[in-house]
């Protein structure tokens, strides 16, 4: 709706596998947890190179449909919060 | 890249399982301006809403109607007090987003592209969905469209949008 309204977007996906069923203009995808989608809160670098390298892909991007993948993979470390991957904001809702 | 990699085996049922609609083209906007010329805004489907001024998205209903989801946005401008921006959703771990807004919304982060003249000039104007929408037709119908006119009224080039 947004590219029909004359305006260029892209998107930062966390799930590549929708995207294979639907048709977006231009997207990159990050193996990142949900909620974590330009990885971790206070590194701003890590941050910014995410979004820097998004926004060389929407300048390159020519074909419809394109998908980047950025070579970002969560690497989890001993100074994570446990809570960030104990699971219990992810509990089938009731 | 597995996309299940993080997911609970329920959203990767629901995932799999789900009606995408399916589409042979998509628009497609080139990008004729170099960004450093481009005013920018920012699209989230995180479920943020400003504290005390806006409401939350409506989280009840989907519990006792699953296949429903608020299809509501919220305009977010970009000099929000980042301690009133507030989340509202059912289906991702706010643990981070709570610490650092910009995982998810990086405000801050294009406001430093804007200064380092990176991007022209960043919106006044922002906007956040609750990304939980099952029913898409209201949000395909109205508020999707409501967001483009909004952005295209405020001669926004190019839109930078961010999953939660």
């Amino acid at each position: 709706m947004i590219e029909e309204a004359g305006i260029s977007t892209i998107q930062v996906s966390l799930m590549p596998y929708i995207l294979e069923r639907l048709l977006v203009p231009r997207a990159v995808a990050v193996e990142n947890p949900f909620g974590f989608t330009l990885g971790k809160p206070g590194d701003k670098e890590g941050q910014m190179q995410i979004i820097r390298e998004t926004l060389k892909a929407a300048i390159t991007i020519e074909t419809p449909g394109t998908v980047v993948e950025l070579p970002y993979r969560w690497v989890r470390e001993k100074t994570d919060d446990p809570e960030w991957y104990d699971g219990k904001y992810f509990k089938p809702p009731e | 890249m597995d996309s299940f990699r993080f997911t609970p085996s329920y959203v990767e049922i629901v995932m799999k399982n789900y009606p995408y609609l399916h589409y042979d083209t998509s628009p497609f906007t080139p990008l004729n301006k170099e960004l450093k010329n481009c005013k920018v805004s920012l699209v989230t489907t995180g479920g943020f809403y400003v504290e005390g001024e806006q409401k939350p998205y409506d989280l009840e209903r989907e519990k006792i109607d699953p296949g429903w989801g608020d299809p509501t946005y919220r305009v977010i401008p970009r000099n929000v007090h980042r301690e009133k921006l507030k989340i509202a959703h059912r289906h991702y771990n706010k643990g981070g987003v709570r610490k650092d807004v910009n995982v998810v919304f990086p405000l801050d982060r294009f406001e430093e592209l804007e200064k380092k003249g990176e991007i022209g000039l960043l919106s006044q104007s922002h906007y956040s969905f609750q990304g939980n929408i099952p029913n898409v037709q209201d949000l395909i119908l109205r508020f999707g469209v409501e967001v483009a006119l909004r952005l295209k009224m405020e001669k926004v080039d190019f839109v930078f949008m961010t999953p939660a």
